[in-house]
């Protein structure tokens, strides 16, 4: 544990250093991605003007819901950067140079890049969710809280399997891009309320494809509207893709062939 | 075709995103018979036309001659008897024309799939003045793609800037919400712009909203940023080129 500790440091200040080896584009990244949220934000507030609801859910709830999506969105992508760039890898035998290192091979590939800007973002981003949830009769500190913060978590656990799918899937196919894409896409679903959908596709995104247990979950449970069955769920679909993305993970191992190297 | 699970992929991606979208505004819609004088079938027609033009604009020429800048492959470019700027339009034009036609297919699956939802427009004046603004939009997206990529003369990366672009495109373009969801300045200054050609206008003209003269002003101003485009662009080759040093050959 110590050991993947320092190695995640060592990884995370040679990201740094090359993010502020170009200062103006990383910059610019950071600005871009401001203004992109700042447009949505301007999106749901301009809906505001003319409705009080979104499928029963007011304006405070719903950018909750925003918020939530762009807070797990971020972290997953500050933590997990290293996916994005694992395709060369892959297609230059260069994994090779990976699996000997006295280092879990999944933990190198998924930590190896840490964006700092998300990083950044991701506090400026707890900071609104707060002033969001001040808005809201939420008690601070209360089990719902405590429930918010648990099913985060669980979410994250669950997009590290998405990652870890994503990362075998790559050694089979050599295709990747565009699953993590589709991934990203697919969360872009958890901004909503998940009740603009009808009741099959709140299955499909719950239970078949995780979407709403990663996003909509944690904002249910702080809002009281979600019950204990639904949290076991969670977790449960959190043991059942974590540990499926891992077995899938050693059995796509046995097909790498380092065709390149 | 190398990569199809890529295209596929990705495909799926653009319907998604559609879906969640058209979703999204149903559900908004819910209870409300107009929102901001839009009624839910003008609403879904603007989403789906709009995004269908987009799709159609696409296009990652700041890459390529980025890349080209920084890898010092511009050095073979320089040496050959075309000019840089035409070669890289048109191979460009090539090179996403496979990917243009798929994602406007997928596009046009979207809107046969709300066909009873939105609102259909056969004035043939109409669906002219808006080919032409597309095309018209289609070179302007081009150029911009283009002057971007020469800013890779003064620096190596530039895809942060080119994130703030798109970012701000989109929402100039009202392919986040109808701009005139906005303050009218707001519409006013988008107006002035090229971005709203490429996807609000378009929308507008094909839902009626704006005239045909409106339509016909508006490939106007687009021919004025195409001529300005070009003097940037001339500009900036000119001083660009004396910068480059063809590192990376």
């Amino acid at each position: 544990m110590k050991k993947h500790a320092r190695v995640w440091l060592q990884l995370t200040n040679c990201a740094f250093m090359s993010y502020t080896t170009n200062r103006l584009d990383t910059f610019s990244y950071f600005i871009g991605k401001t203004v992109r949220f700042g447009f949505f934000a301007l999106m749901i507030f301009s809906i505001f003007r003319f409705t009080d609801n979104i499928s029963g859910y007011g304006k405070y709830e719903a950018l909750l819901f925003f918020l939530t999506f762009n807070l797990i969105d971020s972290l997953s992508q500050a933590l997990f950067r290293g996916v994005y760039v694992f395709k060369p890898d892959v297609q230059r035998g260069q994994l090779d140079y990976l699996l000997p290192k006295p280092v879990n091979t999944l933990f190198y590939i998924l930590s190896r890049l840490t964006d700092m800007l998300d990083i950044i973002f991701s506090l400026l981003l707890i900071v609104l969710t707060m002033l969001v949830i001040q808005r809201l009769p939420i008690t601070w500190g209360g089990v719902e809280m405590g429930w918010y913060t648990v099913l985060i978590i669980l979410g994250l656990l669950i997009i590290i399997g998405i990652h870890i799918l994503t990362v075998a899937i790559t050694i089979r196919t050599e295709e990747s891009d565009s699953i993590i894409w589709l991934y990203r896409r697919g969360l872009y679903l958890g901004s909503f309320p998940p009740e603009i959908f009808n009741s099959t596709g709140q299955f499909l995104f719950t239970y078949i494809l995780p979407i709403f247990v990663i996003v909509a979950f944690p904002v249910k449970a702080l809002l009281g509207l979600l019950d204990w069955q639904n949290i076991l769920a969670a977790l449960g679909l959190t043991i059942l893709w974590l540990g499926g993305a891992i077995l899938f993970w050693k059995s796509s191992l046995k097909k790498y062939s380092s065709a390149s190297s | 075709m190398a990569y199809r699970f890529d295209i596929i992929a990705y495909r799926v991606g653009d319907l998604a995103e559609m879906l969640i979208i058209i979703l999204m505004w149903s559900a908004i819609y819910d209870g409300n018979t107009k929102i901001g004088n839009y009624t839910l079938p003008e609403m879904l027609t603007y989403l789906i036309i709009g995004n269908l033009v987009a799709v159609l604009l696409r296009n990652f020429l700041y890459e390529v001659v980025a890349k080209d800048i920084k890898d010092g492959l511009l050095s073979a470019h320089l040496l050959k008897p075309i000019s840089y700027f035409r070669y890289i339009l048109v191979r460009e034009i090539g090179r996403i024309a496979m990917v243009t036609m798929i994602s406007g297919a997928t596009q046009l699956v979207v809107t046969v799939f709300f066909i009873d939802q939105i609102i259909i427009n056969n004035d043939l004046m109409v669906i002219s003045v808006i080919i032409l603004m597309v095309i018209l939009a289609f070179v302007i997206e081009m150029l911009i793609s283009y002057l971007s990529g020469l800013i890779t003369f003064w620096q190596d990366e530039v895809n942060g800037l080119n994130f703030i672009i798109l970012r701000l495109r989109k929402f100039f373009a009202g392919g986040y919400f109808p701009l005139n969801l906005l303050p009218p300045w707001f519409l006013t200054t988008s107006f002035l712009l090229p971005f709203a050609y490429s996807f609000f206008v378009p929308a507008q003209i094909y839902l009626g909203r704006l005239s045909i003269q409106a339509g016909l002003k508006g490939i106007l101003v687009e021919m004025v940023w195409i001529v300005l485009l070009y003097i940037f662009i001339k500009i900036t080759w000119h001083f660009g080129i004396k910068k480059y040093e063809g590192v990376g050959i």
